[in-house]
């Protein structure tokens, strides 16, 4: 049904490019900035914005700043929220928000299992609990929606440079600048309601070229998309007016003075409304039609990523933290998108009631921004954690970044995408085996056999070169006495090879080394101590 | 339907002629090479080595392989193995070894199939060698030929000489013995004849002169050398 919503928005309005050129010069910064940001080329291109380009329509470079964003020429869609704090609880079991009102506490919104059993808004908590005695009750906790539409505004970061916040639910996403990166609005609207829903919210979206007309289309359900303000009036003629965002008392004036829906409202001359409800009004409506600016403060990142989550119940299984680790990785992979960067770690924190933290460290080789993999990599990991005892909270902090190669059109396009799926196998391996279980070898100028190589990490490179005497494919861990039933049995093939070095350290090696064979035909390399040649140890295999 | 429409027939299973045109990796070994269908180790499928005790060249068998395909920077994996892979022998053998990664499982048999398969089936890896010590069982051994298949890789799996006469679905299985040298006796060869081949102490790879003999190096190390 989402899909159907945000598919027919321009059945019937046609997008078209804004008519001012001054306006057409700071959109194509705006997407020239854009694009520079997905190439990698800065890591937060709008803060330094590059100046424009010369065009050839206006001469003159486009005074107009993408932070301060005025109502002209922009593209609003309006996410609106309303049931933040329902979103973030179980769908199972009925839930109710409630909220104290003149000493009475009563339901503020509750989701559908409630509401399926009779349960309305503005219903006392008793009544309630009489018609559902097993009705979960939370408190409306503003503070917390607060925090939740700020989560929700930085996940929207990676659709657009300007996200501003509109309290209490709404989120504005500047999308005009966004269109030739996602390829036309429809899919970036499909994208965006798709997005959300595995986010765990549900929003309805509304796309107006004010941000007040988008708030309000959205609030009302309209699915068409307004692009041009002379269509707003004409579009919004007939939503009622409790759509607009007023202060309680001036909609309920509103009704008794028989102004019912938005035409009316409008048509009334300015200067009477002024009298009657005040400059508040006016005012409003100036913004909502765009005859007023409306400047608005976008989002700006964070320089590190931060979620917590307590769970409602105590999980004894890391199976059961899939989905809320899911939700936790959608949002950071959300956040790395918006800030065009990867993460090399991050720490996942498995909190106890009693017991101290878990904590898990994750390495990934290369950057990555995909929520598949980091998904991937986290829940390998937590099958095969421990758990010392039940979880109560997760959460999840990631602050150190690095910049990802991406998949531009590039010749190299194939070898770069073996090079990071090559990434993604190791860290795959890692993740179950241990970070030091995958290694490749290099040699060290040591004489001595045991030093003479170490492990390194994957693809880092080292030089090897030299050649070596004759030596075995396999070096024993422990160099292993021979006993004296397999001494008799062995016949010596070389001549010594004497290795003495490492006098000046503490393992000092004096030992005369032979290539040794036995009856069966299996060779090996075997030394006798010079200072003590009555015993022979084995130190390697010719496999 | 003449005769020569009848063989361009997909359908139609030639028997030896069904590796003509792909690519194949010499084994370094001409006699081998000759006794197997692909003209070199079969690519995506499993190969099964049987050894009957360690030490007597069976890893040395791989080089030429792996130094060829190393050489033109391929990645090659050695899962589990069962001592350490010792770095001068495997540069002496000329094998780029950053090219070469190790895979330790801490001896644990799932983890090692696991990590194997995986690598396999990521069609990253052209070869990927793993030791198995424990028997193992069917299923596992058939897991490791759909991902070689899936991956178009070399895969390569040692195995105690006890499953010989297990059935498996590996495509080339071979016991390997001492016998004066490398003593090969193929005892499955999909497409191909079943034979016995001993491999001398002179052997040449094909493409330099190279020394990768079982025994490569013998001569290098006669006099005693004094260090320091």
């Amino acid at each position: 049904m989402k899909k159907e919503l945000t598919r027919s928005l321009f059945e019937k309005e046609t997008i078209e490019p804004t008519e001012k050129p001054c306006a057409h010069n700071d959109k194509k910064t705006r997407e020239e900035s854009r694009k520079n940001k997905k190439n990698g080329t800065g890591k937060r291109t709008t803060k330094h914005k590059k100046p424009p380009s010369p065009d050839p329509v206006s001469p003159q470079p486009s005074t107009s700043h993408p932070s301060a964003a005025t109502s002209s020429s922009k593209l609003w869609a309006s996410l609106y929220l309303p049931d933040l704090l329902l979103d973030t609880v179980d769908n199972d079991k009925a839930v109710a928000i409630t909220e104290r009102r003149k000493n009475r506490q009563e339901i503020r919104s509750s989701n559908s299992p409630a509401q399926s059993a009779g349960i309305t808004s503005g219903m006392s908590l008793n009544s309630a609990y009489a018609l559902l005695p097993a009705l979960s009750v939370i408190e409306y906790d503003a503070e917390r929606e607060a925090v939740l539409l700020q989560q929700v505004g930085e996940w929207a970061m990676q659709f657009s440079s300007i996200v501003c916040l509109h309290p209490p639910n709404h989120i504005l996403i500047e999308i005009a600048g966004s269109k030739r990166l996602f390829e036309g609005f429809d899919s970036l609207l499909v994208l965006i309601q798709q997005n959300l829903s595995l986010l765990g919210h549900h929003g309805l979206l509304g796309i107006g070229p004010t941000p007040l007309s988008a708030n309000l289309l959205a609030r009302a359900g309209v699915r068409r998309g307004i692009v041009q303000k002379s269509r707003l009036p004409l579009a919004i003629n007939e939503l009622s007016v409790s759509y607009l965002d007023l202060p309680p008392n001036t909609t309920v004036s509103l009704h008794r003075s028989g102004i019912r829906q938005i035409g009316s409202l409008i048509n009334v001359s300015p200067a009477s409304l002024t009298r009657r409800f005040g400059p508040a009004l006016v005012n409003y409506l100036d913004r909502l039609l765009g005859n007023h600016p409306d400047p608005r403060t976008p989002l700006r990142l964070k320089d590190f990523f931060e979620r917590g989550l307590d769970l409602a119940l105590e999980v004894q299984d890391t199976n059961a933290l899939q989905f809320s680790t899911q939700r936790m990785i959608n949002e950071l992979t959300a956040f790395l998108i918006a800030a065009n960067n990867g993460v090399n770690t991050f720490t996942f924190t498995l909190r106890h009631e009693r017991h101290s933290d878990t904590v898990l460290e994750l390495h990934f080789l290369q950057a990555t921004s995909q929520a598949k993999h980091l998904h991937r990599v986290l829940s390998e990991r937590l099958s095969r954690t421990a758990l010392p005892a039940p979880v109560c909270g997760l959460h999840l902090l990631a602050n150190t970044f690095s910049e990802i190669e991406h998949d531009a059109s590039d010749f190299f396009v194939k070898s770069r995408g073996q090079q990071k799926s090559f990434g993604e196998i190791i860290d795959k391996l890692c993740s179950r085996l241990g970070k030091d279980a995958l290694y490749t070898l290099t040699t060290v100028d040591d004489h001595r056999p045991e030093k003479a190589w170490k492990k390194r990490a994957p693809d880092t490179y080292d030089e090897n070169s030299g050649h070596w005497p004759e030596r075995p494919l396999w070096l024993l861990e422990q160099p292993r006495a021979v006993s004296p039933e397999l001494y008799r049995r062995l016949s010596i093939e070389s001549d010594a090879e004497r290795i003495e070095s490492g006098w000046w350290e503490q393992e000092d090696v004096r030992r005369d080394y032979f290539l040794v064979c036995d009856q069966r035909g299996t060779r090996y390399w075997a030394y006798q101590k010079r200072e003590d040649n009555s015993s022979l140890f084995i130190h390697g295999v010719f496999a | 339907m003449s005769l020569e429409a009848l063989l361009k027939h997909p359908a139609l299973w030639k028997g030896r002629q069904q590796h003509h045109g792909r690519e194949t990796l010499s084994t370094g070994y001409p006699d081998l090479d000759a006794a197997l269908p692909s003209q070199g180790w079969p690519l995506g499928a499993l190969t099964e080595l049987m050894v009957a005790h360690e030490g007597i060249g069976e890893f040395t068998l791989l080089l030429p392989a792996l130094y060829a395909l190393t050489k033109q920077q391929h990645w090659t994996a050695l899962v589990a193995p069962p001592h350490i892979p010792y770095a001068p022998a495997l540069l002496n053998a000329g094998i780029s070894i950053e090219r070469m990664l190790i895979v330790d499982s801490h001896h644990d048999h799932k983890d090692a199939f696991w990590a194997a398969e995986q690598l396999l089936r990521s069609g990253i890896f052209s070869a990927v060698i793993l030791w198995s010590a424990e028997n193992g069982d069917d299923r596992q051994q058939r897991r490791l030929q759909l991902a070689a298949e899936q991956g178009k890789a070399w895969a390569v799996c040692y195995r105690p000489e006890r499953v010989a006469n297990a059935a498996s679905p590996a495509g080339l299985r071979m016991i390997l013995q001492h016998n004066n040298g490398l003593h090969i006796n193929i005892i499955k060869n999909r497409g191909g004849q079943l034979r016995s081949i001993n491999l001398r102490k002179k052997t040449t790879s094909p493409d330099n002169n190279r020394q990768v003999n079982i025994t490569p190096f013998a001569a290098q190390a006669k006099n005693e050398k004094r260090v320091n």
